[in-house]
């Protein structure tokens, strides 16, 4: 019980700290210490909101669906080439470098190729969360796998286990942990990585609708976006959360049985 | 051929070393069916080498294992193997890490869970079947990697430092449990450790390993009857063999 009363003034404290912050923003705005075409106040952006709720609605889904698509994507070729590159050391020396290497490319500079390439359709924003995402979710994954106990090992093949028995019921789950490490910071990368391909063209997503009335200097507009790709964001790492806690029911087992 | 007397587990002339460096040389060790062997010696000796090649983990220099008179050098899944770390897997039940062994061998899961519930309760770990390892306690967790060890494989155990990791009370208690559980049923069993008392408590015999490269100095025979007695610990026979073996290790 006391439990549960601390984990709500746990999320007392930073709602107050934000609730703090857009109580001086509404302020500096009504005291007119900034021009209000320049920074809209809270007030303006929520009505923003409202008036073009069901426009951002299909903007959103479109977000959404290009971010959940390249992060399911990225998944399943991040696990299946960290199982490979774990299975053959070759492979990881091989690759690992230029893995990490592909990382120091700009997102924002390869995305006009992209669309160069591959059109205004979802194919080129597809493949720009897919280079964003699948990153953290072959390292982690890999680093994962890398660190079963090797006694683990020993003990499991002194009971005749084959090496694909070894990944399946011991290498795969014990990397769940730090997989999902990387699919939640994956999960975010996957949202802004589709806003970003979106702002250089297509006809559908938050990213198109930012362009526009960024360029009309909607400025309410545009921060009632914002916080609409934050919310987008929230909900893809909630998804991760609910996901984390179902596939690995041991970890959570404190916290359950209070 | 006559399984009376052929030992269930032998190693013969076993010689391993690393980088040129000999390990351990011309190791020589017997097993009777039934019986509770001691290896004994120093933390760095060669115990856990010698145990990757009895359990067929690492192929010796040279040298022969045989199990039941048929050479099995260099074969793994022959024999049971625990650590002093219980490796049970975090993410699964405690029933589904007992039964591990009876999966890889391709057991249905109806019927690996028929053989094990068998021996939850010899075990001591009744009602923990659907917890998981990190619910437990640590002699808990050794008793459940026992139970896995032994659901692998009844005849012949490797038990390297199964206890070392447990606190002086738990080990006590553990020490009467696991001698129990060993004559019951009969398994043959080599057992490493550097705690004397332990070895001296548990064993029908010891094995004494010293210097460098690792090799088997002294044999020592226990009277099997001191084992039912819960206080033998503070005879003064028990004394002498310890001091005996003290003076053994160190020459």
């Amino acid at each position: 019980m006391t439990k549960k009363l601390q984990s709500i003034t746990n999320k007392l404290y930073p709602l107050s700290f934000l609730a703090l912050l857009l109580l001086l923003w509404e302020m500096i705005c009504k005291m007119k210490l900034v021009p209000a075409f320049m920074l809209p106040s809270p007030g303006s952006v929520v009505k923003a909101l409202i008036t073009d709720f069901p426009l951002l609605m299909q903007h959103s889904i479109t977000t959404f669906q290009e971010a959940v698509i390249g992060l399911f994507l990225s998944v399943i070729f991040g696990v299946l080439i960290a199982v490979i590159m774990d299975r053959f050391s070759i492979l990881y020396k091989a690759v690992h470098p230029v893995i990490i290497l592909t990382q120091t490319i700009p997102t924002i500079a390869i995305a006009p190729l992209l669309v160069l390439w591959m059109g205004f359709g979802i194919a080129p924003k597809i493949t720009l969360i897919f280079i964003t995402c699948f990153f953290p979710i072959v390292i982690n994954t890999l680093s994962g796998l890398r660190a079963v106990d090797p006694d683990l090992i020993r003990l499991m093949e002194s009971m005749g286990a084959s090496p694909l028995q070894i990944l399946l019921r011991v290498k795969l789950k014990s990397a769940r942990e730090s997989f999902f490490a990387g699919l939640r910071v994956a999960a975010t990368y996957a949202v802004v990585g589709a806003v970003i391909s979106e702002w250089l063209g297509g006809m559908q997503g938050l990213g198109v609708y930012m362009t526009r009335v960024r360029k009309s200097y909607a400025f309410d507009k545009m921060f009632a976006v914002i916080f609409l790709i934050s919310i987008v964001s929230l909900i893809v790492m909630k998804l991760v959360d609910i996901i984390e806690k179902k596939s690995m029911p041991w970890k959570y087992l404190n916290k359950g049985e209070e | 051929m006559n399984t009376h007397n052929t030992a269930a587990l032998e190693a013969i002339s076993i010689c391993k070393s690393y980088e040129n460096e000999p390990i351990i040389e011309d190791i020589c060790v017997k097993i009777k069916k039934g019986e509770l062997v001691s290896l004994l010696g120093v933390s760095g000796i060669g115990k856990t080498t010698l145990f990757h090649i009895l359990s067929g983990l690492e192929n010796p220099d040279s040298g022969t294992v045989k199990i039941y008179g048929e050479t099995v050098t260099g074969h793994s899944g022959k024999v049971s193997y625990m650590q002093q770390k219980d490796l049970l897997l975090p993410f699964e039940t405690i029933l589904n890490n007992v039964c591990m062994p009876l999966f890889l061998k391709g057991t249905s899961k109806k019927n690996a869970y028929k053989q094990a519930s068998l021996h939850f309760e010899e075990f001591g770990l009744s009602g923990c079947e659907n917890k998981y390892p990190s619910q437990l306690s640590g002699g808990m967790r050794q008793r459940a990697s026992l139970l896995r060890a032994y659901l692998f494989s009844d005849q012949i155990m490797l038990l390297d430092e199964p206890f070392s990791a447990l606190d002086a009370i738990t080990k006590t208690t553990m020490h009467r449990w696991f001698s129990n559980i060993i004559s019951a049923h009969r398994t043959s069993t080599l057992f490493i450790t550097h705690d004397i008392d332990e070895a001296i408590v548990l064993s029908d015999r010891i094995y004494i390993m010293s210097g460098v490269p690792g090799k088997i100095t002294h044999e020592l025979l226990m009277n099997s009857q001191n084992r039912c007695n819960p206080e033998f610990n503070t005879t003064k026979e028990f004394l002498e063999i310890k001091r005996d073996i003290l003076q053994k290790i160190n020459s």
